[in-house]
């Protein structure tokens, strides 16, 4: 084996509650854990290791996680083995606000812009069940006037009452999709000032998976229905090397609803849930990682 | 009490960005009377530092981090559309028609249809500079803006020309096609109509790979206005021509929108006509002076379900999308670069 070891960066991004810190606490569990066979091995403990453990803790305990705060924001450190050799791979924790505000302020500060530019990789998460699709007035207005007319009592749609266009909610970029907001947020990563001439690797992990596997489609199916400028977006673009979609389910159910069967596994990694778009299904949380990492080290 | 997030309005009515239906759950507005351990030493950053500044000590003495500036996201000025046009070779397409005809809409509907899965048949998304942008012009269309009817905000005059950027993918090339579409307030449009001078300001006519000119069909229901309406649109081509603007390299589109308005309305086949004899007019006394001159009747956001939504915009952005006209004489006289308003950079 080989003491060369070498340090890849893979930047953690998505916006509030997409299962960013949730994945880092499985992953940690999954790799000291040893109880899943993975792509990407346990290398040993890194220096710094407390927010690594914390955030496994709350995974193995079945609870929810705290979001993020900015102030909280920290480079985890993981020591792995891959293919016999060591390697070093800092992963960021940091708040869904901090990718929020490159949409809504159109700024990013210094110490982000160089975690950015630092990465060989990027793994942006995004949650099944929360995805804002802005319905068209057109639509909302018909099923108003269907109800209307079902009733047929002189019902007055809510909307109509409680808001007449000339008090309109004024736009405010918060009310923007959620699909524009993540193309924007991945052209901001690709290009100048954040990105650099090299095209990185892309995955775009669909967490809370337990849920969405329920509609029985795969992870690239499921950006393309519900997503629609996404999917085109990473089919079309040449923003990015190459990228891949995955469904992740880093908790296994909902916390604490499921806390009580969630618990109840023989191993916790159990719980983990990957599938990618070949139906493929394990535990292994590092393909993603491994895979985004493949190109590296074939340069 | 205001919460300890400064973009949270829960105080004051909102919800709580955090997500916590009961906002006494949430521990920034629980806390929000609390200092912060890093505000009780002063190494909190205070207030949004200035883009691309060094890092600078605030009167406590704490360190502002630098900030980047990134792409605004919001329409191209004459500066950027230049620059894209350089770097992508895009298809410059200028929106002409008076206050209200439907320009804007036009745009933010394709942009609307491309994100809803409803894209003109063969058309995918591929990129945008100006996703903010889109974003914001779609609002009044939109339920969370609480129209009952929907909108879109105009073009204000104040504003000038500014460019709306999207790269396609479309059904007659490999290789995405970018697409700066004009935007510029309907003002301009009918002010230059009646002064040479001012049709000359029209830069973007000049320059457009083609010109589309909308009509607006809501104004053509009634019998005056829709003879004003029509002479309007051809003496707005003429001015054009007359202001030597016009080349055989341009493509010119006249557009009926608003369709749905007019669908199903008594005089709706007599509106047509009219529409397509004021086309061949157009055709007859001007159509030498162009590349190509052609029609489309469009209802881009259909307020009744009279006609689908996108109607007519497939049509639309094949022309858009298709290959600049060249003419053989002209080849190796004008290269690209020098172009005037591609050396806006």
């Amino acid at each position: 084996m080989s003491d060369k070891q070498a340090t890849k960066n893979v930047l953690i991004c998505g916006l509030q509650d997409s299962g960013k810190s949730s994945f880092l606490g499985s992953l940690w569990h999954l790799l000291h854990s040893g109880e899943c066979e993975t792509k990407l091995q346990y290398g040993g403990l890194p220096a710094n290791r407390e927010r690594l453990n914390r955030l496994a803790d709350v995974f193995r305990k079945c609870e929810r996680l705290g979001r993020t705060q900015l102030a909280d924001a920290e480079v985890l450190t993981v020591q792995l083995k891959a293919d016999g050799r060591r390697l070093e791979l800092t992963l960021p924790d940091s708040s869904g606000e901090t990718w929020r505000d490159l949409w809504e302020t159109r700024k990013c500060t210094q110490s982000i812009a160089d975690l950015i530019q630092a990465s060989d990789g990027v793994m942006l998460f995004l949650h099944s069940d929360y995805i804002d699709t802005p319905l068209p007035v057109v639509t909302v207005t018909q099923q108003a006037e269907l109800i209307e007319q079902i009733e047929d009592n002189g019902y007055q749609p809510e909307g109509r009452q409680a808001q007449p266009s000339e008090e309109a909610v004024e736009y405010n970029p918060r009310l923007a999709a959620t699909q524009a907001k993540l193309v924007d947020i991945l052209q901001l990563l690709a290009r100048p000032p954040l990105g650099g001439p090299e095209k990185r690797r892309l995955v775009v992990a669909v967490s809370a998976w337990d849920i969405a596997m329920d509609e029985g489609i795969s992870p690239t199916q499921f950006v393309e229905t519900y997503l629609p400028l996404l999917g085109q977006f990473l089919k079309n673009s040449k923003d990015y090397a190459a990228y891949r979609i995955y469904g992740i389910s880093a908790l296994g159910g909902s916390v604490p609803t499921d806390a009580e069967r969630l618990s109840t596994m023989a191993q916790q990694s159990d719980r983990i849930i990957v599938v990618d778009d070949s139906g493929e299904r394990s535990c292994d949380l590092t393909r993603p990682l491994g895979w985004l990492l493949e190109q590296q080290e074939k340069q | 009490m205001p919460c300890k997030n400064k973009q949270c309005l829960v105080d004051k009515g909102g919800k709580c960005v955090e997500g916590f239906s009961n906002p006494a759950e949430c521990p920034r507005y629980a806390n929000a009377s609390q200092p912060t351990e890093e505000e009780s030493s002063g190494d909190a950053p205070e207030a949004a530092a200035p883009v691309d500044t060094a890092p600078e000590e605030d009167e406590e003495g704490a360190i502002e981090e630098r900030e980047l500036a990134l792409s605004s996201g919001a329409p191209l000025d004459l500066r950027q559309a230049g620059t894209r046009m350089r770097a992508t070779g895009a298809h410059l397409v200028a929106i002409v028609g008076a206050t209200g005809s439907g320009k804007t809409t036009l745009v933010s509907s394709i942009y609307d249809l491309l994100g809803r899965k409803e894209a003109p048949k063969g058309f995918e998304f591929v990129s945008s500079d100006c996703l903010s942008a889109f974003e914001s012009l779609c609002h009044l269309a939109r339920a969370a803006s609480g129209r009952v009817v929907p909108d879109t905000e105009h073009t204000s005059h104040r504003i000038g020309l500014t460019f709306l950027h999207l790269g396609l993918l479309s059904p007659s090339s490999l290789e995405p096609v970018h697409v700066l579409f004009s935007d510029r307030s309907g003002e301009d449009y009918q002010a230059a109509m009646n002064d040479r001078d001012h049709c000359k300001d029209l830069i973007e006519l000049g320059y457009a790979n083609t010109i589309l000119l909308l009509i607006d069909a809501e104004k053509l229901k009634n019998r005056a206005h829709r003879n004003a309406t029509l002479a309007q649109a051809r003496l707005m081509v003429e001015s054009w021509v007359d202001a030597d603007l016009i080349q055989k390299t341009h493509r010119l589109v006249i557009a009926l929108t608003k369709l749905d308005l007019i669908k199903a309305a008594e005089d709706e086949q007599k509106i047509l006509e009219s529409f397509d004899q004021c086309v061949d007019n157009i055709r007859e006394r001007l159509g030498s002076r162009f590349g190509q001159v052609s029609s489309v009747k469009v209802a881009s956001r259909p307020i009744r379900e009279t006609v689908p939504a996108g109607t007519g915009l497939k049509e639309v952005l094949d022309v858009c999308c298709s290959e600049p006209i060249v003419l053989a004489h002209e080849m190796g006289e004008i290269s690209s670069p020098d172009r005037t308003f591609l050396q806006y950079r």
